[in-house]
């Protein structure tokens, strides 16, 4: 497998705010970080640990969880579930010793396209820092990669 | 092992484990007379007098039916699983460890040279000839297998053909195993698919607890010792942590019965993918904050963080049974030693 030229971060943005706010981004022609790949869920709620973890073993370098500001969320209370689901994957990461900057939540309204933007540029530049995740192959054998394709171009 | 011909032969053997699971063919008490009835015993350390050199004087596929206990924490457990599938038509990995590494993973949380320094160099020994923390003479140590970078499940290691959960799987659903195999050695039935589990049920643990559903609002988590659970409400609601929405039912949730939290020793259920990562959702999702401040960010993630200090070793807890075979063990830091 090739490395692409940028840190792989797996955004999933929220249909509601967080998702409009990356339209909103593309309509205003703002450049982002091009290894920013946005997912689409109903809710931030809906992202658990395991979503996550399934994003990262399959070659991801981080995870963006993006979810409405809260007291906005449109089912109530799906982003404070995130947060607290993220929270505690944090303490899971640190344990295993995995950086858990590696996983991030933001929170934006849909008119914050600046504030996704940022978001995903600070998050590239957070795991470019860190350098590309390693993964234990044997695991799971030929659901990953077969091998490491080395640095990022230019790190 | 001259035996009447057209006797499949059986090997059971115990790699890094417990010996629980042998404990459970103990369970079968007079019925452990009909597997011998059934079965030649090719290898059984527990039971019969047969050493390593005879399994490695047997023929390709001269076993018709392996079960191997424990996780791959030695050369010498890598050896014998090597060994086995090699002389054997089909092998069960039969536990959890050998399904999913179980406790002994949780040592891969810690480097394995901070493993050996804390058991043999710091940790308090009984041995009084040696100073608490005094280096272990190089003379003394005999000639052990070496501890393999990381724990595995056998499945990591060697193809497996079936997978018995449980620590140790019920008395019950071995006798069914044994059936299965002995009904399809006699040509009465097809095995069942390659890579099936078998014991245990499709659904988890709380499909069989007698419990009531759980409301899902928990201000607080608390361990065993600190809960005085009330005998009909579910264990998540009073607080404890229990691992049954993520866990392989079939047990028949003795455990939650006693008012003890599943520990979640049968793996995961088929649709779970990271029993552990489902349960650190289901935690957090339980967690209730009350009157939160919406007006204030950074206070609702301390208050968040807050109701979250009460689960106590995230890992330890929902991964119990299930890290080496986990998408969180998958991970690294690039710095980190590799296998």
């Amino acid at each position: 497998m090739e490395r692409p030229p940028n840190p792989v971060v797996v955004g999933f943005l929220c249909t509601w705010c967080a998702y409009r706010a990356a339209d909103l981004v593309g309509t205003t022609r703002r450049p982002y970080s091009s290894g920013f790949r946005p997912v689409r869920v109903v809710c931030s709620g809906r992202v658990g640990p395991e979503l996550v973890l399934r994003a990262l073993a399959a070659g991801a370098d981080g995870v963006l969880v993006v979810g409405c500001r809260p007291g906005e969320c449109h089912r109530v209370d799906g982003n404070l579930k995130a947060l607290r689901r993220v929270t505690l994957l944090r303490r899971a990461l640190d344990q295993v010793g995995v950086d858990r900057e590696r996983v991030q939540l933001v929170w934006t309204a849909a008119s914050e396209g600046a504030v996704l933007a940022e978001a995903a540029d600070a998050m590239a530049e957070t795991v470019r820092r860190l350098g590309p995740l390693a993964r234990r192959d044997h695991i799971f054998g030929a659901m990953c990669p077969e091998s490491d394709p080395g640095p990022w171009e230019g790190a | 092992m001259m035996e009447a011909p057209g006797k499949p032969r059986l090997a059971v053997c115990w790699t890094s484990g417990c010996g629980g699971c042998e404990a459970a063919f103990l369970d079968l008490g007079d019925r452990l007379l009909a597997v011998e009835d059934h079965f030649e015993l090719a290898f059984f350390p527990l039971l019969v007098d047969r050493k390593r050199a005879d399994l490695e004087n047997l023929g390709e596929g001269a076993i018709d039916l392996s079960l191997i206990t424990g996780a791959i924490r030695t050369s010498e457990d890598a050896q014998m699983a090597h060994l086995l599938r090699h002389a054997s038509k089909t092998v069960v990995a039969f536990g959890v460890c050998a399904q999913l590494g179980s406790v002994l993973a949780l040592a891969d949380l810690v480097p394995v040279e901070t493993l050996l320094r804390t058991v043999y160099g710091e940790a308090f020994s009984s041995d009084l000839q040696r100073p608490l923390g005094a280096p272990v003479d190089d003379d003394l140590v005999p000639c052990l297998p070496e501890l393999t970078d990381s724990v595995r499940a056998l499945e990591a290691l060697v193809p497996v053909d079936f997978f018995v959960p449980g620590c140790p799987p019920e008395v019950e659903h071995l006798w069914d195993v044994l059936q299965v195999f002995t009904a399809a050695f006699a040509g009465h039935r097809e095995l069942p698919d390659r890579g099936s589990v078998l014991g245990g049920s499709e659904a988890t643990v709380c499909e069989d607890c007698a419990r009531q559903r759980p409301e899902g609002k928990v201000a607080r988590f608390v361990r065993l010792h600190e809960a005085d659970a009330d005998p009909s409400r579910c264990l998540l609601d009073e607080g404890l942590v229990c691992s049954g929405p993520a866990t392989r039912g079939g047990c028949g949730a003795p455990c939650p019965a006693a008012g003890a939290p599943c520990r979640g020793c049968y793996g995961h259920p088929s649709g779970i993918e990271d029993p552990g990562a489902r349960m650190l959702g289901a935690l957090a999702t339980i967690a209730e904050v009350a009157a939160l401040d919406t007006s204030h960010p950074e206070r609702i993630s301390r208050q968040s963080e807050g109701v979250l200090d009460s689960v106590v070793d995230p890992v330890g807890t929902l991964y119990r049974y299930c890290y080496a075979h986990s998408l969180l063990a998958h991970l690294r830091e690039p710095e980190r030693h590799e296998i």
